[in-house]
This record gives C-alpha cells, sequence and structure tokens, in this order.
C-alpha cells in the first residue's frame, strides 16, 4: 500500500465536458465563491464576442479588485495616468476579497454608488466600490477622487485629517476609475490602515461618508464638486489569518532593519540608520568651491528578483522603536533585500553606491 | 486572449486545477466551480509567464486561495455543518489510500496531493499555500502521521 494508489485515483478524475464549454464561452458560469448566507442565487456571467475572434471576459463575472489590477498604467483620453501613485497590489487584494455580508447603495443627484467587495486583515482595510455617474464625467477623465470620512468601532478617521499613529490609522486614500466595461460606469477603493489600537477583530459595521467627490484628477485643478455627500454602510468580518506579523529583524554595524507585517494589503517594514551617520557633519568640496554633505543615505526594499518594493504612501512618517517604518505594495517573495544607499557616491554603474544590505529569509 | 489561446490553456491544466481543487473540496460541484473560477481569473489576468512551472504554480495557487475562500465564506460557514459536508463527499473509487487521504482536514488534503501527486517541493508547497516553509513541512508531516495512524505501518510514504 503507497501513495501510487492515491495517484491512480487522482489520475481518473476529469471535469465535466460542459465545464470546457462554459469556461470558453463563457456563459452560465457559476460564481460560487463569494456566496454569503443571504445569498441562493447562482450569479450568471455574460460573455461579450469582440471583433476579431477575439473575447472579452464579462466584466460583471469580475469582483471590484479584479477590475482594478493594473489601473497604475492606465491613461485617459488625454495621456495622463489613471492614478500612478496608486500602489496596491489588486491581484493579491482580489484574491482574498470578500462580498460583504450586508451593505448598503447611496446615491446623489449626480451618482450612484455601492460596496461590493471587502478585504479585511484587521490592520488594513479596502472598500470595493463600484457605481455610476448619471452624466458622462469620465468621457475624457480616468479618475476621481474625493474626501472621505470612515467611521470604524466609534472612531472617525478622516481622508484629509493628520496622518500619524494618534489619529489611529497610518494610510488613506479613495478613488473612482473609469470602468471601461461601462459607460459612465467606474470602481474604486477606500484604503485604510489601522493602528493596533483601532484593529478590526470582530465582525463590525463601517460607516462611510463620501464628500467633495469631484476632484477629478490630482494632476488637475479642482473642479465643480459632483453632487452632496453620500453615505453608507458595510458589514465587514476580518480575516486576520490573512496578516503574517514574522517580527524579522536585524542590527549590524549600527545598520537595524525589521519585518513587522505581511499582508496582501501591505508589507510594513522599517529602518534605520547608523549614529555615526545622523552625526557626521563631513562635506564634499567641489571644484567651484560649493559643498554638499559626504553622506545622503537612504534604505530601499526589494524583492527576491531584485525588484524594489513600492512605496504605498509616500507621504507616511513613522517612526517605532527607532526605526522609519513604511508600508510597501505587496510582492510575492521569499526572501526581502534592505539596501542602504549613499546617493552623494556612485558606484561603478553610475548607480547610487551601495553601503550596506541585509537580507532576511521569509521562508525560515 | 483569443479562444484558441485560451482553449489551449484550459486543455493543458484543466485536470490540474480540477484534482487540486478536488482534493480540497471533496465533491464534484465545487471542484468544477472553483476550476471555472480559476480559468476566468487567468484569462482575465493576461499574465505572461516565463515557463510552464510559473503558470502551472500560479495557476494552483490561485486554485489554493479560491478553495479556502469558498470555505471560509459566511455562506458555507452558516448552511454546511461539517457533517453534511462529509457526507456529500465524492470520492470516486474504493481506494484505501484515498479514502484516507480524503478524511485528513482540508490543509492536509492539499500539502499531501501539492507533494505526492504534483510532486512539489516542501518550498513549492510553501508558496503556494501562502506559508512559511516550516509551516508547510509541519502540515505534511502531521497529514503523513495520521495516514499512518489510519493505515498502519503497511503504507509506505
Amino acid at each position: 500500500m503507497n501513495m501510487d494508489d492515491y495517484r491512480r485515483a487522482a489520475d481518473s478524475m476529469e471535469p465535466s465536458e460542459h465545464c470546457r464549454n462554459e469556461v470558453l464561452n463563457m456563459k452560465n458560469i457559476r460564481i460560487t465563491r463569494k456566496k454569503n448566507h443571504r445569498m441562493t442565487a447562482v450569479l450568471i456571467a455574460a460573455a461579450v464576442m469582440a471583433a476579431g475572434g477575439g473575447m472579452l471576459i464579462a466584466a460583471d463575472s469580475l469582483g471590484t479588485f479584479d477590475k482594478l489590477i493594473g489601473v497604475q498604467e492606465k491613461k485617459d483620453a488625454r495621456g495622463f495616468s489613471y492614478d500612478k501613485y496608486d500602489r496596491n497590489n489588486y491581484e493579491a487584494i482580489a484574491e482574498n476579497d470578500e462580498i460583504p455580508e450586508e451593505s448598503l447603495s447611496a446615491s446623489n443627484e449626480k451618482l450612484s454608488v455601492s460596496c461590493d467587495s471587502v478585504y479585511c486583515d484587521g490592520s488594513s482595510l479596502l472598500l470595493g466600490l463600484t457605481g455610476e455617474f448619471y452624466e458622462n464625467v469620465m468621457k475624457d477623465y480616468g479618475s476621481v477622487h474625493f474626501d472621505c470620512e470612515v467611521i470604524v468601532n466609534g472612531k472617525t478617521h478622516e481622508l484629509r485629517g493628520a496622518r500619524d499613529w494618534d489619529c489611529g490609522f497610518w494610510r488613506f486614500d479613495g478613488r473612482l476609475y473609469r470602468d471601461e466595461s461601462r459607460e459612465n460606469g467606474f470602481s474604486g477603493s477606500i484604503c485604510l490602515g489601522l493602528t493596533e489600537e483601532y484593529s478590526i477583530t470582530e465582525p463590525t459595521v463601517i460607516e462611510v461618508r463620501m464628500y467633495n467627490i469631484g476632484d477629478l484628477n490630482w494632476n488637475e485643478p479642482r473642479g465643480s464638486r459632483l453632487g452632496d455627500d453620500v453615505s453608507f454602510t458595510v458589514s465587514v468580518t476580518p480575516d486576520t489569518a490573512l496578516r503574517r506579523t514574522p517580527m524579522l529583524s536585524m542590527e549590524q554595524d549600527g545598520f537595524s532593519a525589521k519585518v513587522y507585517e505581511i499582508s496582501p494589503a501591505c508589507i510594513m517594514l522599517g529602518s534605520s540608520h547608523p549614529e555615526w551617520y545622523e552625526a557626521n557633519t563631513e562635506t564634499i568640496v567641489y571644484p567651484d568651491g560649493t559643498t554638499s554633505p559626504k553622506y545622503s543615505i537612504h534604505a530601499g526594499w526589494y524583492d527576491e528578483n531584485g525588484n524594489p518594493l513600492e512605496p504605498l504612501d509616500y507621504t507616511m512618517d513613522l517612526d517605532r522603536d527607532g526605526c522609519h517604518v513604511c508600508p510597501y505594495a505587496y510582492a510575492d517573495t521569499s526572501r526581502l533585500t534592505v539596501k542602504w544607499v549613499n546617493v552623494q557616491e556612485q558606484d561603478e554603474n553610475g548607480s547610487p553606491k551601495v553601503i550596506y544590505e541585509y537580507t532576511f529569509d521569509l521562508t525560515e | 486572449m483569443k479562444q484558441d489561446e485560451m482553449a489551449a490553456i484550459y486543455d493543458k491544466y484543466k485536470n490540474t486545477v480540477y484534482r487540486t481543487a478536488f482534493a480540497y473540496c471533496r465533491n464534484r460541484a465545487d471542484a468544477e466551480d472553483i476550476m471555472q473560477e480559476v480559468f476566468l481569473r487567468r484569462f482575465a489576468a493576461a499574465k505572461t509567464f516565463e515557463d510552464e512551472n510559473s503558470e502551472k504554480a500560479w495557476l494552483l495557487r490561485v486554485t489554493a486561495n479560491k478553495c479556502k475562500d469558498l470555505f471560509k465564506s459566511a455562506w458555507r460557514r452558516y448552511n454546511v455543518p461539517l457533517e453534511a459536508a462529509a457526507s456529500v463527499a465524492e470520492i470516486p473509487q474504493d481506494n484505501e489510500v484515498y479514502h484516507a487521504v480524503m478524511a485528513l482536514p482540508a490543509d492536509y488534503r492539499l500539502a499531501v496531493h501539492l507533494f505526492y501527486y504534483e510532486g512539489y517541493s516542501i518550498a513549492e508547497i510553501a508558496r503556494i499555500m501562502r506559508k512559511t516553509e516550516a509551516a508547510a513541512a509541519a502540515v505534511l508531516c502531521r497529514a503523513r502521521k495520521r495516514l499512518k495512524r489510519m493505515l498502519g505501518e503497511e503504507l509506505e510514504l
């Protein structure tokens, strides 16, 4: 008796032939993954045949976060990016989102919006939004921004509030993106990073108020607002298993770094410079007599393939245990390397010189 | 993506995805639903992969996630008690080893399937199941111990 018995049994199993037709024709596909206990109907996806023999995936069969995958690279009719600053790894988020068990949609005289996907690992909360403008405001624009207030466990978090640990969150942003599959339709997200004190550990009802809707694009001056405030509630059930807190740390030669948290929503990393650097006053004197500091040290993080991790929020400046802490977009990697470079000095390739580096093995 | 490309991908990986999903779900209906979703996701993602191994590993990672999503969904939590879930298991053959594997907890079944059927290493299983290598090794070790307990020492692993 051995595992060949298992292999033989597994070899004999094949999916029904009708599955092939359903997958390839994208007709009558039953989406059951995100059923909630009130939703007993089977969702039916439709297919759209594109010209030239190609096939488009029916947008309605995709979750909100699925539709946001790659939004950072998209450009609107005027050549502006939809939002190149949105660093979220929507692919990882889409693999772990849920349809909220209860969500109310809302509308004003210009738009309707509802929250139909939620990612929550307790520390990060992302609300996936879909909706429609009643006018064709997104004909030329790729994205619309808004101010927002979210009430979690009685604590009000404001988009335009101060960003520090005392306010209960480390990150907050919201945007709506043009949904190319629907005229006047949009998909979007509200992203909230919660500090330990305000983390969500139990099923919770979140109150959301969107206001100042219509800051059409970060590259544009503020346009006319798109109607009054829009408010809705959504119930959130956290899945804290999505978040790992390995708390790996190193300290060598005065350099130190820590891996605080890894989840599909973010990788929270911290680093600090040696004391000799903080106190260093050496300067470089150029031939024309001008001077500049000899050292300007910056730390950067890289995945196992040497690709730099994307900071989620450039404006964030947190300190924890003497480390400068920053959230980065999730990367599927088994190693994280932190490199300290002196930007005042170049290596043989003309890149800032690496003065120290360390690699964390995440599989240990 | 063109339909012939989609068909080629489907035909190449349908059994891999379906069998992995079945190992986790233990019933045909759920495994087929998950398989459909995985391919829907694959075609929507329009990703390019370095090689076949990368593509297969990506599909299995999505499969594992979809399986976990299904079992953690509120709908299933509220509507399918454990006894009922066990009773709908569709075990296809009268095969002692297969029955024993199917009687393991879901994570154990998935690890056993990936290791013994798909031939993945502990490190690769860890990546697919989004666990550390130590955690993946522990799951596999516990699964083996349980199989030995169920089937006796004559089971060769």
